[in-house]
């Protein structure tokens, strides 16, 4: 059931969203033991949530689509009075005294929380292996892991325990887990969703997203926490789909390859006009973007860098990294990356939005460091993080053409979060 | 002025300095591709 199938049985009054919240706990309870999807959960706020959303809608009080819509926060967004972790020890008591503006927002919306996801430490890592709250699993196969950082998220999403959540994407954490557990995961362009009240990772390149079932949810959950405004589905006929001749298409495994293949040939039978195109070298601007990532995260961490044992290893060692680039590099990249920004967008010349595979790799195994030779964290992340340095939106829509869920990215010029959307509505519900 | 090598344990220091070099390795030629005055796109 989708997000706008939900909302029409709530005002036929062929469910309640009471109803709605107590399946969805009866669910997240179920799954927890396999997936330990969440941090918290916040059953006695869903049903209070849910029995103020019946009472309006019982005084014809309509807050919209996400009216009585149960879903999930990455436990990095503030709720005031419950506790937000980002994952880590170090905030494992945290109980902000504030709403971020999302809540808020979603709050407004009559939306209906039912917790707080599970996340890698201070969405620093694409594994979701926390040392401190556990393992997120994949709900296509719970000896996978999610991905991450965003992976309870995808993880509530995919096994359908919630309509939607949010999450938040540095380096590919909202596109990697969506395409590893096989949901839709939207970074919208830079800047578009207002981050008050969301922990820090990156400050220039942290991006808020949803992850839903469908491109059509996420137009409405988009539209309740932003000024987006969906447009209407758009036919792919005549559209220009640039796909990357070069860097983009090297080193995938043979499921995500063909899942790949297949869904451009589908693009072409709607008569989409395939468009070879050459992007500047990607591991380039790769490496800008980690400078920056490197010397933000530990800009933020900085504080508690005293408490090392409260850090996991993986943390630890890149929040150490990042102590040890200088000033000069960090200025330098940021420098950098206004320049390869410009040199980028030469592609719209061309193209109207570019196709991609989300990930090289299908989702890994827990403790697996490598595939093929590369390190998993390097594979998972390639094709997504130019995407953040440049601030451009990008979804990753799930394939299942292969024998498990993959994704495929789908990118867009900078604010053209509409027409890109609205493009891939139309593309997705082919495939 | 603080040497931050020197609140990093000797071990875990040895583990990620090869990481920063193979980094700076790969940043530093493009720093010299920096403009010397201002572009358009700053």
């Amino acid at each position: 059931m989708t997000i706008e199938q939900a909302a029409a049985k709530l005002r036929r009054r062929e469910i309640s969203a009471v109803e709605l919240a107590q399946e969805s706990l009866g669910a997240i309870r179920k799954f927890e033991p396999i997936l330990n999807a969440f941090i918290t959960l916040t059953g006695d706020l869903a049903l209070d949530q849910a029995r103020r959303a019946d009472e309006e809608l019982a005084r014809s009080i309509d807050r919209g689509p996400l009216h009585g819509i149960p879903y999930a926060l990455k436990d990095l967004f503030e709720t005031r009075g419950i506790r937000t972790t980002a994952g880590s020890k170090i905030f494992a008591d945290y109980v902000p005294e504030h709403d971020s503006t999302v809540y808020r927002k979603l709050t407004e919306a009559g939306a209906v929380l039912m917790g707080k996801t599970g996340m890698h430490e201070l969405a620093y890592g694409i594994t979701n292996e926390n040392p401190h709250y556990g393992a997120v699993r994949n709900p296509r196969d719970p000896a996978r892991i999610s991905g991450g950082s965003s992976g309870g998220s995808a993880a509530a999403v995919a096994s359908e325990t919630v309509f939607f959540a949010m999450g938040t994407d540095t380096g590919g954490s909202i596109r990697i887990p969506a395409a590893f557990c096989g949901c839709v995961g939207f970074k919208p362009t830079f800047g578009l969703v207002n981050r008050a009240g969301v922990i820090p990772l990156s400050s220039s390149m942290d991006h808020v997203g949803p992850m839903t079932r469908t491109i059509r949810d996420a137009e409405l959950v988009m539209q309740a926490i932003s000024d987006f405004k969906p447009a209407p589905a758009r036919p792919l006929a005549g559209c220009r789909i640039g796909v990357p001749t070069n860097f983009f298409i090297e080193r995938l495994s043979p499921a995500v390859a063909s899942a790949f293949e297949d869904a451009l040939h589908r693009a072409e039978k709607l008569s989409a006009e395939i468009v070879p195109i050459t992007v500047p070298d990607p591991t380039e601007i790769n490496t800008i973007a980690r400078i920056i990532l490197l010397s933000e995260a530990s800009a933020f961490a900085e504080p508690h860098l005293h408490r090392r044992a409260d850090f996991g290893a993986d943390v630890l060692a890149l929040l150490d990294q990042g102590r040890l680039i200088s000033a000069t590099d960090y200025v330098n990249a940021q420098r950098l990356r206004g320049i390869y920004r410009t040199q980028w967008a030469e592609v719209w010349k061309n193209a109207d939005v570019i196709f991609t595979p989300t990930v090289a790799i299908e989702a890994p195994l827990p403790g697996q460091t490598s595939v093929d030779g590369e390190d998993v964290r390097l594979a998972s992340t390639r094709l997504v993080r130019p995407f953040n340095a440049l601030g451009w939106p990008a979804v990753s829509a799930p394939l299942f053409s292969s024998t498990f869920p993959t994704g495929l990215q789908i990118v867009g010029a900078p604010s053209a979060d509409s027409y890109l959307l609205s493009i891939v509505n139309s593309f997705v519900s082919r495939i | 002025m603080t040497d931050r090598t020197l609140e990093i344990p000797p071990d875990e220091l040895a583990k990620i300095v090869p990481i920063l070099d193979a980094l700076e390795e790969a940043f530093r030629p493009l720093t010299r591709e920096l403009p010397l005055a201002y572009t358009e796109s700053e």
